[in-house]
C-alpha cells in the first residue's frame, strides 16, 4: 500500500510538471515578427526578396512601356537549386501581387512554362464554343488572348559552408531576371544574397 | 540598464534644405529612444519621376562609434492621403556605418503615391540603454 501510494505521488507529480512544460500556441504577428531566425528559408526572406526586386524593377524603369499602357508578363521557371524544399510562389507571387498593383504590368495565366498556369481560360474555350447550350456570344471569341510581352525567370541557389566545428554558415541567392519576348534581351536583372549563420545542429534545408 | 520594449518617440522634422522636391507631410518618426540618441535624419527628398513615380532620398548619420542595423519602413499616401497597400511598405534592412552618414533611396509602389511617411527603429528584439 505504501510503495502504490509513493507511485501515485510521483506520477501525480510528473503529470503536474509536463502539463507546465507545453507550450501556448499563439498567433504570430507578421508584420511585426521578431521571432529567432532559422537557418533555412522563412517567409521573411521571401518577403524581403520580393520587396528588394519588385524596388529594383520598378526602379530601374524597365517597366515603362514606350506609349503608355500595361507590359504583358508570363512568370517563366524559377529554379529551386536549394536542399529546401520550396513552392517557389511563395517569392513569385508576391512579387506578381507588387508588379500589378503598380500599375505596369499585368500578368497572363493562359501561359506558362509546363502549360496554362490557369487551364480554365483555354478549357472554356474547348468546351463552350459550339455548344449549344452556351449562348456563344458570351464565349470568348478566337484571338482575344494576349501574348505575353515579357518573361520573369530566376533561381534561388544555396551554398553551405563549414565555418568551424560547431558552425555553419548559408548563403541564398535570389537571382532574377525579365526580358523581352520578342527581342530575347533581358531588360531587368537583379540579385540578392542572405546570409545565415548557426549551429551545425541546425539544418539548413 | 533599462530595457525599453517599445516607445514610440517622436524625433524630427527636418524641412530643410529640400523645399522644392519635398513632399507635403513626410515625417520621419524614430521609433525607439535609444536610437533617436546615436541616429538622426538630417535630409528627405521625394520627387516625382517623368514616369509618375515617386523617388525618395532619405540621408541620416550614425553619430555613434559603432555599425548600427536599422529597419525602417516608407508609408505610401496618395494625394488624398489615403494609404496605398504595398510590399514595398513592409519592414526593410538600412545599415548605417560608424561615424558616417547612411542613404535608404526608394520608389513608390505606384503613381498614386502623392506622400510618404518614414519609420526607422533598431532590429534588436529589445533595446538596452544606458542612462
Amino acid at each position: 500500500m505504501q510503495t502504490l501510494k509513493k507511485y501515485l505521488a510521483v506520477a501525480s507529480l510528473g503529470a503536474v510538471l509536463f502539463s507546465g512544460c507545453a507550450t501556448d500556441t499563439v498567433n504570430v504577428d507578421m508584420n511585426h515578427d521578431k521571432g529567432s531566425a532559422v537557418m533555412g528559408l522563412d517567409y521573411r526572406d521571401f518577403q524581403a526578396s520580393a520587396q528588394e526586386m519588385v524596388d529594383s524593377m520598378l526602379s530601374s524603369g524597365a517597366l515603362n512601356k514606350r506609349g503608355g499602357g500595361r507590359y504583358v508578363l508570363v512568370i517563366s521557371r524559377i529554379i529551386n537549386d536549394t536542399m529546401q524544399h520550396i513552392d517557389t510562389d511563395q517569392l513569385v507571387k508576391k512579387i506578381r501581387v507588387g508588379l500589378l498593383r503598380s500599375g505596369k504590368v499585368v500578368v497572363t495565366t493562359a501561359v506558362g512554362v509546363g502549360g496554362a498556369e490557369d487551364k480554365m481560360s483555354m478549357q472554356t474555350r474547348k468546351d463552350l464554343r459550339g455548344n449549344a447550350e452556351f449562348n456563344q456570344k458570351t464565349v470568348a471569341g478566337k484571338g482575344n488572348m494576349i501574348a505575353p510581352d515579357l518573361s520573369l525567370s530566376g533561381k534561388i541557389i544555396q551554398r553551405n559552408i563549414r565555418v568551424d566545428s560547431s558552425t555553419q554558415r548559408a548563403e541564398y541567392y535570389f537571382q532574377m531576371s525579365l526580358t523581352d519576348i520578342n527581342t530575347g534581351l533581358a531588360f531587368w536583372e537583379d540579385e540578392r544574397v542572405i546570409g545565415k549563420q548557426g549551429s551545425n545542429q541546425s539544418a539548413a534545408w | 540598464m533599462k530595457v525599453i520594449f517599445a516607445g514610440v518617440v517622436f524625433m524630427a522634422l527636418l524641412f530643410s534644405g529640400c523645399v522644392n522636391t519635398q513632399p507635403k507631410n513626410n515625417i520621419a518618426q524614430v521609433t525607439d529612444k535609444c536610437l533617436a540618441g546615436s541616429i538622426s535624419i538630417t535630409d528627405i527628398k521625394g520627387a516625382k519621376q517623368s514616369d509618375g513615380f515617386m523617388k525618395t532620398q532619405i540621408i541620416g548619420q550614425n553619430r555613434s562609434d559603432s555599425y548600427k542595423k536599422l529597419e525602417y519602413k516608407i508609408v505610401w499616401l496618395d494625394r488624398n492621403g489615403f494609404v496605398i497597400k504595398s510590399i514595398l511598405s513592409k519592414w526593410r534592412e538600412a545599415s548605417a556605418d560608424a561615424n558616417q552618414p547612411f542613404y535608404i533611396t526608394n520608389i513608390s509602389p505606384n503613381t498614386k503615391a502623392d506622400d510618404f511617411r518614414l519609420y526607422i527603429r533598431q532590429q534588436n528584439k529589445e533595446i538596452v540603454c544606458k542612462h
